[in-house]
């Protein structure tokens, strides 16, 4: 088989993990090595779907003795099956690296034959880049569950990221659906990973330590496959964070591409679920909010017509409305429709002059869902009333909102893109629904 | 109404500048020469550029407002508005008098119009950087076809030269036609409306195909959303992009 061939058998294998970015680490060029890589990611082409392509995401092989049920590779599955050799992968790798088509390689695998055996090829593979061509772009690898700790630390100091998929929101779903995977051989790989991470950070001050994954790790977690409330899987993903260090918790609505029965059937997860829980997840890391604050016991599930920020503020009434020209940094990024990037130019702009609402259009601040929840130089926007049912109402009105933005869930699709990877600011605004 | 008018380059437009100063008289508008288009009411100076002027003036903002400034003007410089000059000349001229506040100014009609310009160069040096494709020639030069509006090229050279400073490469920009020359050793630029280009390398045609391959592979089709995918890749872009050119 060419090479040509198996490189669209294992990119069709692999386009389902949602990960892309090339973000979390800075590492200047050298004279005389290929490559570098930039803290903020860079993305290089955007796909039919519209999702970034910033690292060449492929599988070392699609062969895979497990049977998870949601996975289109699993042993039961009738598909094309292919192995790239390290040196294939490696050579693929730096052709597109110097052609600027990618910042990197993500790199995955199928179980062939066992954990360790996968793990061994993606360590070769990795090796040669690193080694042989002294390759300094991004590479982010996926830790196997159940291969041995000696080799996911092998493969820790090759690489930038490395991660665990959670794959499922609970270990009831788990159990259901990946009967091969323990939930204790996916927190194991994640806990090396993170005790990993922090010593090399111990170590850092000491010049020409190794450094293990330096852009930590990441995991992914499939959407609408089982039947976990929003509210379960933001306690998940925030539990997440806190006990295992993630710079990122991925979601991926489902695609359905298994015939089990315990999965839905026919059409895919609506994306909008998958948008909101983007949304949620930036306001927890991004602006403090707990999960609590976003949806709790009472209502459990994210509001598909109206962002989680809008949700909470609705909810918090008494907060608003608050002055733009006296507010905190703090208080100015609550408001729905200011992001970071917005309460920062406020905050800036301000310095220099007393802002009205024509400023506030000069600073491209959002004001249709913004101008309900402010006041500016003492007004509240002639017309309006700030009265919660009414602003829900104004808000959801599909009249009231331009056309990108209107949300149907399920039908229109509101963007599956890797946020982070996105400029920096089209991704707050990506996340604060502001686009 | 009085109209100076330049040679165009940012010397130019800094003795401008300096012109003001030593003739106390703010023209209401700065343009190239070679774009001046004749109205009655106009008053016409031609400013000659002076280097030792220039660096007066460049210095002094330097000095008076900050490097950041200088930044700045750099930066705007590069955008492709018949009004830059006007625009940046009013900016410069309010930072001399204001210092650093000037950078806090992003809304005055002095401040907006050049944020913007500012914002929209940084936009598209962003794009160069994620867009640009090389192609590997027979003599083992790496080459960059690209059309940017603004002139980026000179703002998108150090990082192409420090992350392929093992291969020499050019990047050109078809609409301005400027070339940025990297030959390991550093980089420059070259005006030019000719290029003699060597066949593509062996190599090159296999790993286009291979990349169109990757492309076309990665998209779910399920998640098929051309829009999107329009919006944050314009089309304006396709032409010089490997894997969307025949789309
Ligand atoms: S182990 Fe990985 S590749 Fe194999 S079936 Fe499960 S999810 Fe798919």
């Amino acid at each position: 088989m060419d090479v040509n061939e198996k490189l669209e058998i294992l990119t069709d294998a692999a386009k389902y993990d949602v990960a892309c970015t090339s973000s979390g680490v800075d590492r200047a060029s050298r004279p005389g090595m290929l490559g570098s890589a930039s803290c903020a990611g860079i993305c290089h082409s955007f796909a039919a779907d519209g999702r970034c392509i910033s690292l060449l995401k492929v599988l070392m092989t699609n062969e895979c003795i497990y049977d998870c049920a949601y996975c289109t590779n699993r042993a039961s599955n009738d598909r094309p099956r292919a192995s790239f050799t390290p040196q294939e992968l490696a050579d693929l790798t730096i052709g597109f690296y110097r052609r600027n088509y990618i910042e990197g390689l993500f790199l995955s695998s199928g179980v062939s034959h066992s954990p360790d055996h996968a793990t061994e090829q993606m360590c070769e593979a990795i090796m040669l880049l690193r080694e042989t061509y002294r390759f300094r772009g991004y590479i982010h690898a996926k830790a196997i569950p159940g291969a041995s700790p000696e080799l996911v630390e092998r493969l820790g100091l090759l690489v930038d990221r490395l991660s665990v998929n959670i794959e499922l929101p609970s270990e009831r779903s788990l159990k259901l659906l990946a009967p091969n995977k323990a939930r204790r051989a996916i927190l194991g790989p994640m806990a090396q990973i993170r005790d990993g991470v922090a010593q090399t950070k111990a170590l850092a001050r000491y010049k020409g330590a190794p450094r293990f994954a330096p852009a930590g790790q990441s995991t992914q977690m499939i959407v609408g496959a089982t039947p976990e409330t929003d509210h379960q899987i933001l306690n998940l993903s925030s539990a997440l964070y806190r006990s295992y260090d993630l710079r990122r918790v991925f979601f991926s609505a489902y695609i359905p591409v298994g015939t089990s029965e315990f999965l839905p059937q026919g059409k895919p997860a609506p994306l909008a679920r998958e948008h909101r829980l983007y949304q949620a997840d930036w306001l927890m890391r991004m602006y403090g909010f707990s999960v609590d604050e976003i949806v709790d016991e009472a209502h459990p599930d994210l509001d598909p017509l109206i962002d989680p920020k809008c949700q909470w503020a609705l909810r918090h009434l008494d907060f608003f409305p608050i002055e733009v020209n006296t507010a905190t940094l703090e208080e100015l990024m609550r408001v729905p429709g200011i992001g970071t990037f917005g309460a920062r130019k406020i905050v800036r702009a301000r310095r220099a002059a007393r802002l009205s609402y024509d400023d506030l259009k000069l600073l491209k601040i959002v004001a249709r869902r913004a101008q309900y929840f402010i006041t500016c130089g003492g007004k509240y926007r002639a017309g309006l009333r700030f009265d919660g049912a009414e602003i829900y109402r104004a808000l959801t009105s599909t009249l009231s909102l331009p056309r990108r933005q209107r949300l149907d869930p399920g039908v229109t699709q509101p963007g599956l893109f890797d946020f982070d990877a996105l400029l920096p600011v089209e991704a707050r605004k990506a996340l604060t629904g502001q686009f | 109404m009085l109209t100076y008018t330049y040679d165009g380059t940012l010397e130019g437009l800094l003795c401008c500048i300096f012109v003001i100063y030593e003739c106390h008289e703010v023209p209401d508008e700065i343009v190239e020469e070679s774009q001046l288009q004749f109205s009655f009411d106009q008053q016409l100076r031609t400013i000659e550029t002076r280097l030792d002027q220039a660096d007066r003036v460049w210095r002094g903002i330097g000095r008076r407002i900050g490097s950041g400034a200088q930044l700045k003007i750099r930066g705007v410089f590069l955008a492709s508005d018949p009004q830059k000059a006007t625009k940046l000349c009013r900016w410069v001229l309010k930072g001399f008098k204001v210092g650093k506040r000037i950078y806090a100014d992003i809304t005055s009609e002095v401040g907006e119009p050049v944020e913007a310009l500012y914002r929209r160069v940084a936009r598209e040096q962003n794009q160069m950087v994620q867009f640009a494709r090389f192609e590997q020639k027979e003599n083992g030069v790496w080459f960059a076809r690209i059309k940017p509006e603004h002139s980026v090229v000179p703002l998108i050279m150090d990082h192409f030269a420090a992350r392929f400073n093992i291969q020499p490469f050019i990047i050109y920009d078809e609409r301005h036609h400027l070339a940025g020359i990297y030959d390991r050793q550093q980089w420059y630029l070259a005006q030019t409306g000719e290029l003699n280009l060597p066949e593509d390398s062996a190599e090159e045609i296999r790993y286009q195909e291979l990349w169109r391959t990757f492309y076309d592979a990665i998209a779910i089709k399920e998640r098929f959303n051309p829009k999107l995918r329009q919006n944050l890749l314009p089309k304006r872009f396709w032409g010089n992009m490997t894997e969307l050119q025949h789309i």
